[in-house]
């Protein structure tokens, strides 16, 4: 085989590759799909004023709304989804409701998406990945947090005392211990099989490191914008699936908007470019703290789409 | 003195439309019958057997079923298939690498 054909041939397999993934990729509709969703959010929280909250009534097993027996334990599977502490609104269950719909009917509607459009370009993209991401995190989210905080978080931190800086930090110190204690007990090998009390240590460590990560992970993110880190993780697991740079920008930038909105009040953005925003109409809050996630969705799905109708067109 | 890069091509694989399946099917979970029929611009005879030789040499899945009332084949590449490919793909950069190294 000469060297002139060896590099024809890679140039050409090169180009066939590169042809089927652009063929393969549909990444702009989720992106347009979320950011939109997103950007309607606030109208899903009613003020008090518009929507008076329901008389809060406890079931005859004791169990306020949202709240649900499993195996004999109380818990809000829903609560990571709902309006975050200290925001007053008409509806909370409402707002639940919606993060939770958006969360797995997009992600669902996603995964069927890039099948449809299988069925329709001739080519497939593994969605795997996304299905995996997103059930780690619903079960994450819908899961593991509320079962510790409603349950193992009693034990340790009766009262407000769950609420304070210390219980914060010292859940810090204690998840870094516990994460660097299971991962000792786990690698480090003495030549032998590992003895049953290693094991048993780490199975406390993974336990321990799962609680206090929790309390961190509530206290860090428990304002309201959770469902927001859900949909990272997928983005993300999205851009992997469709080896597109551009798609890990977005998802990458999307990541950091929904940090932003997370840990920061985007109020005081507004606030320095002289948009007040109605302390008594939790819409406005909520609207400040997702525009830029939904913007940075919204462009960059709309950037995609006329990129990929731009290439259609030319071939 | 080492072997020359060419002895590392497997005849089964080293053929431009079955490098071109392959490297297609690799970039995908499954790729359609279709749409390499038309990307490779080749007949369906000729596709076909292409898809059989690798299959045969279980480097391709070959599933058939139907959308709608339509039949359609979807052929998925197998590990044993990745494998090959990245092997061909290795030997030709060597082989390209060794002329210009000799030029």
């Amino acid at each position: 085989m000469s060297t002139d054909s060896a590099a024809g041939l890679l140039h050409d397999l090169a180009e066939y590759r590169a042809r089927a993934r652009r063929d393969r990729h549909g990444y702009w509709l989720p992106l347009l799909v979320f950011g939109v969703l997103i950007l309607a959010a606030p109208l899903v929280y009613l003020p008090p004023s518009e929507w008076p909250p329901p008389r809060v009534q406890v079931s005859a097993d004791g169990l306020f709304p949202g709240q649900i027996k499993v195996f004999g334990l109380t818990i809000e599977p829903l609560y990571m989804f709902g309006p975050g502490n200290g925001r007053e609104i008409g509806n909370p269950m409402g707002v639940s409701w919606y993060w939770f719909g958006v969360v797995v009917l997009g992600l669902a509607g996603t995964v069927g998406w890039y099948r449809w459009r299988a069925r329709r370009v001739g080519v497939e993209t593994p969605t795997r990945l996304v299905v995996l991401a997103g059930s780690v995190g619903l079960l994450f989210l819908l899961g593991v947090v509320p079962l510790i905080l409603g349950q193992a978080l009693v034990l340790l931190f009766p009262g407000s005392y769950f609420y304070s800086n210390t219980a914060f930090w010292i859940s810090v110190e204690v998840f870094v211990l516990a994460a660097a204690g299971t991962t000792v007990a786990l690698w480090v090998r003495g030549g032998g099989p590992r003895p049953a009390w290693r094991v048993a240590l780490a199975s406390v460590g993974v336990v321990v490191a799962l609680m206090s990560i929790t309390i961190v992970f509530e206290a860090a993110f428990g304002h309201g914008h959770a469902p927001l880190l859900l949909l990272s993780v997928a983005l993300l697991a999205v851009a992997a699936i469709e080896r597109s740079a551009f798609c890990a920008v977005i998802a990458a930038l999307f990541t950091a908007a929904a940090l932003l909105a997370n840990l920061y009040n985007m109020e005081n953005v507004f606030y320095r470019f002289g948009f007040h925003v109605d302390y008594l109409n939790p819409r406005g809050e909520v609207f400040a703290n997702l525009l830029l996630p939904a913007a940075v969705l919204i462009v960059g799905g709309g950037i995609a789409a006329w990129s990929a109708r731009k290439a259609s067109r030319r071939e | 003195m080492s072997d020359h890069p060419t002895a590392g091509l497997d005849d089964v694989v080293h053929q431009k439309h079955r490098l071109a399946i392959l490297t297609i099917a690799a970039e995908a979970k499954r790729v359609e019958f279709g749409y390499l029929q038309q990307n490779l611009d080749l007949t369906k005879g000729n596709l076909s057997r292409h898809i059989t030789v690798l299959a045969e040499a279980g480097l391709l899945d070959v599933e058939k079923g139907y959308d709608g009332k339509r039949p359609k084949t979807w052929v998925r590449v197998t590990s044993a298939g990745r494998r090959a490919l990245a092997e061909e793909i290795a030997t030709l950069r060597a082989l390209v690498a060794r002329h210009e190294n000799l030029s």
